[in-house]
């Protein structure tokens, strides 16, 4: 999950990471600030957590709680980014019209999740995967794996 | 904790301690080897992109095609009778230039390119270009469009560059308020945070609290600062809000964003200024 996780936040720092405003300092006396290239890392690691909380469930088939995770995750992701924005530069500035573009990002993520889903069982079942977990020892879990479903 | 979850979690902590601490050149390799290794990728997205944006452009001025066409042939008709007369001024021009003994104007040098693909992040205004350092396109070049300003680039890679818009708060332009052909106010211009939707506004700012600044007024670049030729447009006052200190004015883009194709990177803006 980590190294997904670094992996997933570095192609996306590299995507999108500006660089210096450049020009005569004594014109552009306040250059705006950008976040630091690595942060998503740090963003894509928090995500990772919480997913990682309903593995065991997930292993058991149950796909729907992680679908709906994933639009949580993605909203606190974009949150936290845009609050990251917003203390690195100053003017806090939250207009609705933000608010709204995170939640249809975060529901289209949503929906579009089981496909997702639906790809890493088929490739769990063609590689024999079993998802190990600690938290599945404990009792109250049944240990079906997941080709069942 | 078992010791195989300790180490991977001391190897992520220490992958992020190591990108946060990379330099500004060092990221720009780094996204540099991305773009290399991305390339195929993204330009087959950016193929499709253009395609479906093709198509659907084309639906959707199919009606209004004919009413256009109309427009069109009336407005070459006058075209042709302006360039007539234009003509007439530019030999008028070099007659008193060369009777001044005027140093031989230089043309501007434009690289001409297509937007491939548009805004890929959600807060960040940015556009990518079908033109790189292949093409002699360098960071911080201006690109403008017909109608004015669209930003500058960013990072160039081999065959294609990222261009900060106009309309990101990141991208700041000394600019000047036009008035009855008189510079009147000067201030920095920028994007506003976090824009969407298709009619992207600027902020002006820094103006003088008592600021005549009227609506409708046009907004051109200074020149100053060393990232922008000057009186390039830059958009039209909409408003002015005045504040405690100093004023600042709504100002609406010269080129509209959401249309535009071509765009051309002016590859020695320092030389085309100074003939200004």
């Amino acid at each position: 999950m980590l190294m997904i996780a670094f992996l997933c936040g570095f192609i996306w720092d590299s995507q999108n990471s500006l660089g210096s405003h450049g020009g005569d300092p004594s014109v552009y006396e306040s250059p705006v600030e950008h976040i630091r290239f690595g942060y998503s890392i740090i963003l894509y690691g928090m995500m990772g957590v919480i997913m990682q909380g309903v593995q065991p469930l997930f292993r058991k088939g149950v796909w729907q709680l992680s679908a709906a995770l994933t639009g949580v995750a993605i909203l606190f992701y974009l949150l936290s980014e845009y609050l990251l924005i917003n203390v690195i530069r100053g003017e806090f500035y939250f207009p609705s019209r933000v608010f709204y573009q995170m939640l249809w990002s975060s529901l289209l993520t949503m929906l579009c999740s089981p496909v997702i889903f639906f790809v890493l069982f088929k490739l769990a079942k063609w590689c024999q995967f079993t998802i190990r977990f600690d938290g599945l020892k404990r009792p109250g879990f049944r240990l079906n794996s997941m080709q069942d479903h | 904790m078992k010791p195989v979850s300790l180490i991977t979690l001391l190897l992520f902590l220490g992958g992020v301690a190591w990108a946060l601490t990379r330099s500004e050149p060092s990221v720009r390799i780094i996204q540099s080897g991305y773009y290399s290794v991305m390339r195929p990728f993204l330009s087959g997205g950016s193929a499709m992109e253009t395609k479906i944006r093709s198509f659907d452009d084309e639906l959707e001025h199919s009606r209004v095609l004919k009413a256009e066409l109309d427009i069109a042939e009336a407005e070459l008709v006058r075209m042709r009778m302006e360039i007539a007369q234009l003509k007439d001024l530019e030999q008028e021009n070099v007659q008193m230039r060369a009777a001044l003994n005027f140093q031989k104007r230089t043309s501007f040098s434009v690289t001409a390119a297509k937007i491939i693909r548009r805004k890929p992040s959600n807060w960040w205004e940015t556009a990518h270009i079908d033109r790189g350092k292949d093409h002699g396109i360098r960071a911080q070049l201006p690109v403008i469009a017909a109608e004015g300003l669209v930003g500058k680039v960013d990072r160039p890679n081999s065959d294609s560059s990222t261009v900060i818009l106009l309309t990101d708060e990141a991208c700041q332009v000394s600019a000047k308020v036009l008035g009855n052909g008189v510079a009147q106010e000067v201030g920095i211009l920028s994007g506003q945070r976090a824009q969407n939707g298709e009619n992207p506004m600027l902020r002006l700012k820094y103006l003088s609290r008592e600021t005549n600044v009227k609506p409708g007024q046009l907004v051109v670049s200074t020149g100053r600062g060393k990232l922008f030729p000057k009186d390039v447009a830059l958009g039209t006052v909409i408003s002015i809000e005045r504040g405690s200190i100093n004023a600042e004015a709504l100002v609406k883009p010269a080129v509209d964003f959401a249309t535009v194709h071509t765009v051309f990177v002016l590859t020695n803006p320092s030389e085309s200024d100074s003939t200004k």
